[in-house]
């Protein structure tokens, strides 16, 4: 043995080796495939990474899962390599994501069964997209041929909305709080956008895992402001779609149903103007036909009323004709006055008396001879 | 946020509402001609808000890239 060689306790021994690995290795990152993953109390988790010819323990807590795991995927885990004290070495993990189409798509698919379940993404939960909106929330990377496309498409479309911009990574570690910060932002606010978008161009499986992570997807369905997500790729839906009111196929296509198309409103417009001016035509039309009808119903009432006078004027002259004194005296009769007062009997007429008859055309003055009463 | 002179959702509505209630008739000439000079007001005021309205993108201050 040499004297010269360093005797530990094992105490120190891991205080020693824990210093090394702190100073060399702060932090690791290590793929591989997740084996023995267990959750115990509802809070901590312990898993293996393991390749052909080695496996490496891993503890850490649920808050850093994208989602349910299972055996057999493929893991990416960033942490601190760590010799513990009583049980060992393992890496205490910060992060933990799959990679690998395969894996981000099993990964995937366990979480969406488990968030079906849960109804996040029931057709029930879907709400009504302001059209057009006035204000929007757009999450998205500035420099990104996403947000370039969405701003494009929207200004060729409509105008005078207001687009505040929260400029976050879309893709990589980093992005999956950056987004949920973001969503969490414009929710907060006064007074919030009427829509949020969340868009990206699009990638590999790896890049567009971010949109499938359990932060976003809760973020995106948590939100209180109506949600429209627009990751470009076609072929897979990413969860924050699925759980977003509105699914745009690209940032483009987001503006897309965002927004009327100017041209084809003005048109409306200009229709709507013609439309307008015909119906005040055939208002004024129906008026004046409606008019046209009163008047001559007007006329033919007054008509009426007339002939009506008429022909009772006509009857009561004829009345009034056959009840005259003249038209009995055309009968033979006559009217037998004396000294100007009619008489109507013959008893008091003296002998002698001279007495005026009238007839039809004439008067004969009589003297009375001789009186015979009934 | 910009301060937009009209509010296009609410007005285009209201331009909606208008031609609907023309198109049921039974208005009388003067409310309609009142509906009518209304509604001509609607469509050019829209159509000077899409001829001059602008798009406009303000950056969140909050920092959210790391």
């Amino acid at each position: 043995m040499d004297n010269n060689e360093l005797v530990f306790s094992v105490s120190d021994f891991v205080a020693v080796l824990n210093q090394t690995l702190e100073y060399a290795y702060p932090t690791v990152t290590i793929v591989g495939e997740l084996s023995n993953f267990r959750i115990s109390k509802n809070k901590w988790v312990y898993f293996d990474l393991k390749d052909e010819y080695s496996s490496v323990k891993f503890f850490g807590t649920i808050y850093q899962l994208s989602g349910p795991l299972e055996d057999g995927l493929t893991m990416q885990v960033r942490g601190v390599p760590r010799l513990h004290p009583l049980y060992g070495f393992s890496v205490t993990a910060q992060s933990m994501q799959p990679v690998g189409e395969g894996s981000i798509k099993k990964a995937a698919s366990l979480l969406q069964e488990k968030l079906t379940k849960e109804g996040l993404f029931d057709q029930s939960r879907k709400r009504v997209i302001p059209y057009p909106p006035k204000s929007v929330g757009l999450i998205a990377s500035s420099e990104s041929a996403a947000y370039h496309d969405f701003i494009k498409v929207l200004n060729e479309r409509w105008c005078g909305v207001d687009i505040s911009l929260a400029d976050v990574q879309v893709q990589g570690e980093a992005a999956i709080g950056q987004i949920v910060a973001a969503i969490e932002h414009f929710n907060q606010q006064a007074i919030p956008p009427e829509v949020l978008i969340v868009t990206r161009g699009g990638g590999s499986a790896d890049d567009l895992a971010v949109f499938s992570t359990e932060q976003v997807t809760r973020a995106v369905a948590g939100s209180r402001i109506p949600t429209i997500v627009a990751i470009g790729h076609e072929v897979d839906i990413s969860l924050a779609e699925l759980a977003a009111d509105m699914r745009a196929s690209t940032p483009s296509n987001a503006a897309q149903l965002l927004t009327p198309d100017k041209k084809a409103t003005l048109n409306q417009l200009n229709i709507s103007s013609d439309t307008l001016w015909s119906m005040v035509q055939n208002i004024f039309s129906g008026q004046a036909d409606d008019l046209a009808r009163k008047s001559l119903d007007l006329g033919n009432s007054i008509g009426s009323t007339l002939d009506r006078a008429e022909q009772l004027l006509r009857a009561n002259n004829n009345l009034l004709e056959a009840l005259s004194p003249k038209s009995v005296l055309k009968r033979g009769f006559a009217i037998i006055r004396s000294t100007g007062k009619v008489v109507d009997k013959a008893k008091g007429i003296a002998i002698g008396k001279e007495l005026s008859l009238e007839l039809a055309d004439g008067y004969i003055t009589v003297k009375t001879e001789a009186i015979e009463l009934k | 946020m910009t301060k937009t002179t009209i509010d296009y959702g609410k007005l285009s509505k209201e331009l909606d509402e208008l031609l609907a209630d023309l198109q049921a008739g039974g208005s009388d000439i003067d409310s309609s001609i009142k509906q009518y000079e209304r509604g001509m007001q609607i469509i050019e005021e829209l159509k000077t808000y899409l001829a001059q309205a602008k798009n406009k993108v303000t950056k969140v201050k909050s920092t959210f890239s790391s």
